[in-house]
């Protein structure tokens, strides 16, 4: 019965649509899950963007000759709204604390020409291994002459700075006090085998904030 | 129905008038300047159309239709005005139906106020939701533990698993005189071992639609209402509890 309440409801919609998919049936929106979708349904032959919105996306795929101003500026855009896409899973105080680091650290009276802008795919990765580490300790933050974000926890003497790198890679480098001498160690990883490989140095002595006698 | 969550998934709600005749691009520019005292980020935008000639080898861009993007310093809060629509989007974290409503309905005042009375031709309510589901690398998730409205495939094992899906239903909904537009599909999950799904409910009215301020809102109240009713119909009892995790 179903089956035939479904169909009937088709031709009804077809008739009074004249086609079965319309161009341009979806309200606005901006986010990238707005996108996302009307990337899928557009290879199906559908689109769920209003025309303000198309535009925004084509605008962004012409982009022009920018000035180093504009582009920092971009990109603090770009990545606050990246950070948009996960807000409910970040606390809002953390994540006001965090965009108030990335003003600062992408301010352009403080930047100089020859430096990269933050790459928005090292700060996706950054994104997904602070919400996969879920540390209660808030790093210090710095950009890389790669434009990598660098993300640094000290407990005394004992240091971890990872670097983001695109594709959900990230350079550990960290180095601890042991009774007989420090010890310093480095290596390439995924985001999801972080926790695994620094394990043996106790990083909860970095991520948990009641281990933590001093950070940044 | 009305429920609140911890974590509400909602990536961007957005509400969306739509008026003809379209407004010349001084109008445009004259709401870009009243609307920027609130939303200092903006970016001018332009619909661009490529025509491609085969036959002589040419290709032409033209701008169609000109507007601007226009958010707060967070990126959060995102107006478009364009010759033909106005809209207002919360993007995450929502904060509630009263303040989306609120901002959207004193930006409207604003474009009155610039541009005078036109004949609003479609008004849209759309939230897209995103449920993050936690899933180890290699482990399956079943779409219909957590969403009442997903693909089927045939029980004979010819399709095992899905690794994507996208899919569109669209209806006619009497009782708001409009169509619902649902869009769901699996989408690349931001979090670390995650599988997540999207849920977007576009609901909008073409005809006999109210055109002074009192009826409109009224209306938009009427569109929001059923959006809730119809999200609560379309997840389960294990998405609930991720959402108040």
């Amino acid at each position: 019965m179903s089956v035939l309440a479904i169909h009937r409801e088709r031709k009804n919609l077809a008739h009074s649509w004249k086609l079965g998919l319309q161009p341009n049936l979806s309200s606005g929106g901006v986010s990238q899950d707005a996108l996302r979708i009307a990337s899928a349904l557009k290879a199906l032959g559908a689109s769920s963007l209003s025309p303000g919105a198309e535009v925004v996306n084509q605008q962004q795929n012409r982009q022009e000759a920018q000035s180093l101003a504009e582009q920092l500026h971009d990109r603090l855009a770009e990545i606050k709204v990246m950070t948009s896409g996960v807000a409910m899973h970040l606390e809002r105080e953390w994540r006001g604390r965090l965009f108030s680091q990335l003003d600062s650290l992408l301010n352009a009276e403080d930047w100089h020409e020859e430096d990269k802008p933050l790459v928005a795919s090292s700060f996706r990765t950054f994104l997904r291994t602070i919400l996969f580490l879920r540390s209660s300790v808030r790093p210090g933050l710095g950009i890389s002459n790669q434009g990598h974000l660098v993300a640094a926890w000290t407990a005394g003497t004992n240091r971890l700075t990872l670097e983001f790198l695109p594709r959900d890679v990230v350079r550990w480098v960290l180095s601890i006090e042991l009774e007989d001498g420090r010890e310093r160690a480095a290596g390439d990883t995924i985001v999801s085998r972080l926790p695994e490989v620094i394990a043996p140095y106790g990083p909860e002595r970095w991520f948990n904030a009641n281990n933590v006698s001093s950070s940044n | 129905m009305t429920r609140q969550y911890k974590r509400a998934p909602i990536t961007e709600a957005v509400i969306e008038i739509r008026i003809e005749p379209a407004l010349p691009d001084a109008v445009v520019d004259q709401l870009h300047r009243k609307l920027k005292t609130s939303y200092p980020l903006s970016k001018r935008t332009a619909k661009v159309g490529v025509h491609v000639n085969i036959e002589e080898k040419q290709t032409k861009i033209e701008a169609e239709e000109k507007g601007y993007r226009l958010s707060n310093t967070d990126g959060t809060d995102v107006v478009v005005v364009t010759s033909s629509a106005f809209s207002h989007s919360r993007l995450a974290p929502y904060l509630g139906w009263e303040q989306l409503r609120g901002l959207a309905e004193e930006e409207w005042q604003t474009w009155k106020r610039a541009v005078g009375y036109k004949k609003i031709s479609r008004i849209g309510v759309r939230f897209i939701n995103r449920i993050d589901i936690p899933a180890k690398r290699g482990s399956k998730v079943l779409i219909e533990d957590y969403l009442r409205l997903y693909p089927q495939v045939p029980e004979n094992g010819s399709i095992p698993s899905l690794n994507h899906y996208t899919m569109q239903v669209a209806a006619e909904v009497t009782e708001i005189e409009g169509i619902i537009v649902v869009n769901s599909g699996s989408v690349a999950s931001p979090l670390v071992d995650h599988s997540s799904f999207v849920l977007d409910l576009d609901i909008s009215r073409q005809t006999n639609i109210p055109q002074n301020d009192k009826d409109l809102w009224a209306f938009v109240e009427t569109i929001r209402s059923f959006k809730n009713s119809v999200f609560e119909m379309c997840i389960t009892d294990k998405s609930r509890e991720i959402f108040d995790s």
